[in-house]
């Protein structure tokens, strides 16, 4: 049977590219600046693995020679109808079928804040150094930056999602289009509803302040009412969300934008206080990082905790990527998101640190830049032959 | 695919599989398509490329083009040995058909020119 972590990246991650994968290419179509340097940087005729590598934009940067993975066939098929000569693979990323110590340099542009647990996140970083060339090859990782924890945010499609949505089969599962019915796939997603529904009941259990306000916010507003997942919203005080705010709010009920934006006031007040009680260590490059351990959000593989988060507060997006309404998605059916398992500061470089001391003792690595960069948490790493 | 690509790949990212390559070639369906040659991006492959595995993609695709058994400095040097590698490792693409694990004798189907190398959890270690 699939763990509970797989489950999750199936339905919240897999299932949601295939799906997505027809209307996200031209709305993501744009090479980040900062990874277009970095690839540019290297010797004419590098080779590079671009390891999620979606409909792929880096695969025709300079005159290297690229190849593509991405766990989404349909993303895979994607890059090649709009540049027929990529070479792609659909490939996993924590188990890359490409040989040991070969390429120049690897890209990660928001890839592993897809996986549900820190040593999945782990495996897939390894994978990715296992591919460099011993000396000199490195690797550039992007993932989302958040003061929170790990989100579920409303894919890019309109179109409710799969057979038997709703707990209690309600009438929505009939507006239904796919015929994706199969028994073991209905038995896996009354699963993820439950780990949903217990993610949820854990963050109602927690002690603290934060989410006890958030409790009692919420039953006050909706008067302990048995809610879909999907009303259990928090709000982060991200500025690029609230010049988007406006937009999210117009196709709501009346009711519902109230709510929200007492939410909202709430949690730009919880922010505040997070940040406040948060301060994270200065990073050093050359010494092992200074991390401490609350630093991290405990990862339980078993009880996975996220939160659910609105599109687009895609860290990601530039504000024209919002252009339309339309874009801006039915998020009724709570499946239809995307999980994120976003970083504070410093866990990335802490994420490295730790490959590094699963390494064989003859390789280390090097970690030449960190940074931020669009609501990204960034690192590139050089891979050194001792 | 290219040969090029299929040069990179193993199947040892199957449990129990210690070098899974170079992955066996079934193909279904090549096509030849013609890129500019260039001599540089040909250089700089070469010290990557597994010439043996090489060789035996080419013989597994049955195409009419003889590689010398061993790769050679002053091969590596000749033009008209360059351009024979830029044929094959470039030219030649594999739009349908499937790889071989040399040592499971697991499939991967090619479709459309893409290999899919996903593994079902319980064939990962």
């Amino acid at each position: 049977m699939m763990s509970n972590a797989v489950l999750l990246e199936k339905v919240y991650v897999h299932d949601v590219y295939n799906k997505i994968a027809l209307n996200c290419h031209n709305k993501h179509n744009r090479a980040w600046p900062n990874v277009k340097k970095f690839l540019q940087k290297f010797d004419s005729y590098s080779m590079i693995a671009d390891i999620g590598c979606g409909t792929g934009k880096y695969l025709s940067i300079s005159d290297h020679f690229y190849v593509g993975c991405d766990h989404s066939n349909t993303l895979c098929s994607l890059s090649k109808q709009h540049q027929p000569s990529v070479q792609v693979l659909t490939a996993d990323n924590l188990n890359i079928p490409l040989r040991n110590d070969i390429f120049d340099a690897v890209i990660s542009i928001g890839v592993i804040h897809h996986f549900t647990t820190n040593e999945r996140r782990l495996k897939a970083v390894k994978e990715m150094v296992r591919l460099l060339k011993p000396n000199g090859g490195q690797l550039m990782i992007y993932a989302w930056a958040f003061n929170s924890q790990d989100i579920l945010v409303p894919s890019i499609d309109d179109g409710p999602r799969r057979k038997g949505f709703g707990s209690n089969g309600s009438s929505e599962s009939d507006n239904n289009e796919e015929n994706d019915n199969n028994g073991e796939h209905l038995s896996y997603l009354s699963r993820v509803d439950e780990l949903v529904r217990r993610n949820d009941q854990d963050f109602c259990d927690r002690k603290d302040v934060l989410l006890q306000n958030r409790r009692k916010l919420r039953s006050h507003t909706l008067n302990g009412r048995r809610t879909p997942p999907d009303a259990k919203f928090r709000y982060a005080t991200s500025p690029s969300y609230h010049t988007k705010r406006v937009y999210l709010n117009t196709d709501e009920n009346n009711n519902k934008v109230v709510e929200r934006n007492k939410l909202s006031v709430i949690h730009v007040l919880q922010n505040f206080v997070y940040k406040m009680v948060s301060k994270s260590p200065v990073v050093k490059y050359n010494n092992p990082i200074p991390i401490t351990s609350d630093l991290l959000i405990e990862q339980n593989q078993e009880h996975p905790q996220f939160q659910v988060r609105h599109f687009p507060l895609s860290s990601c997006s530039n504000s024209s990527s919002i252009e339309h309404p339309s874009t801006v998605i039915n998020d009724k059916n709570p499946r239809n998101k995307r999980f994120y398992h976003v970083f504070v500061r410093g866990e990335l470089e802490k994420l490295i640190y730790s490959v590094n001391n699963e390494l064989d003792t003859t390789t280390k690595l090097i970690l030449v830049k960190s940074f931020y960069d669009h609501g990204n948490w960034c690192v590139v790493v050089q891979k050194q032959q001792l | 695919m290219k040969l090029i690509t299929h040069n990179m790949l193993t199947s040892n990212i199957i449990k129990g599989v210690k070098n899974g390559f170079p992955l066996k070639i079934n193909a279904v369906k090549v096509e030849n398509i013609t890129v500019d040659y260039n001599r540089d991006f040909i250089t700089r492959m070469l010290p990557r490329i597994e010439y043996n595995a090489l060789r035996s993609a080419v013989s597994d695709i049955g195409i009419n083009e003889s590689l010398p058994e061993v790769l050679s400095e002053s091969l590596q040097e000749d033009d008209e040995f360059l351009k024979k590698m830029h044929k094959v490792l470039l030219e030649i693409e594999i739009e349908e058909g499937e790889l071989i694990c040399p040592e499971t004798g697991r499939k991967f189907p090619i479709r459309k020119g893409i290999p899919n190398m996903l593994l079902s959890e319980s064939e990962v270690s």
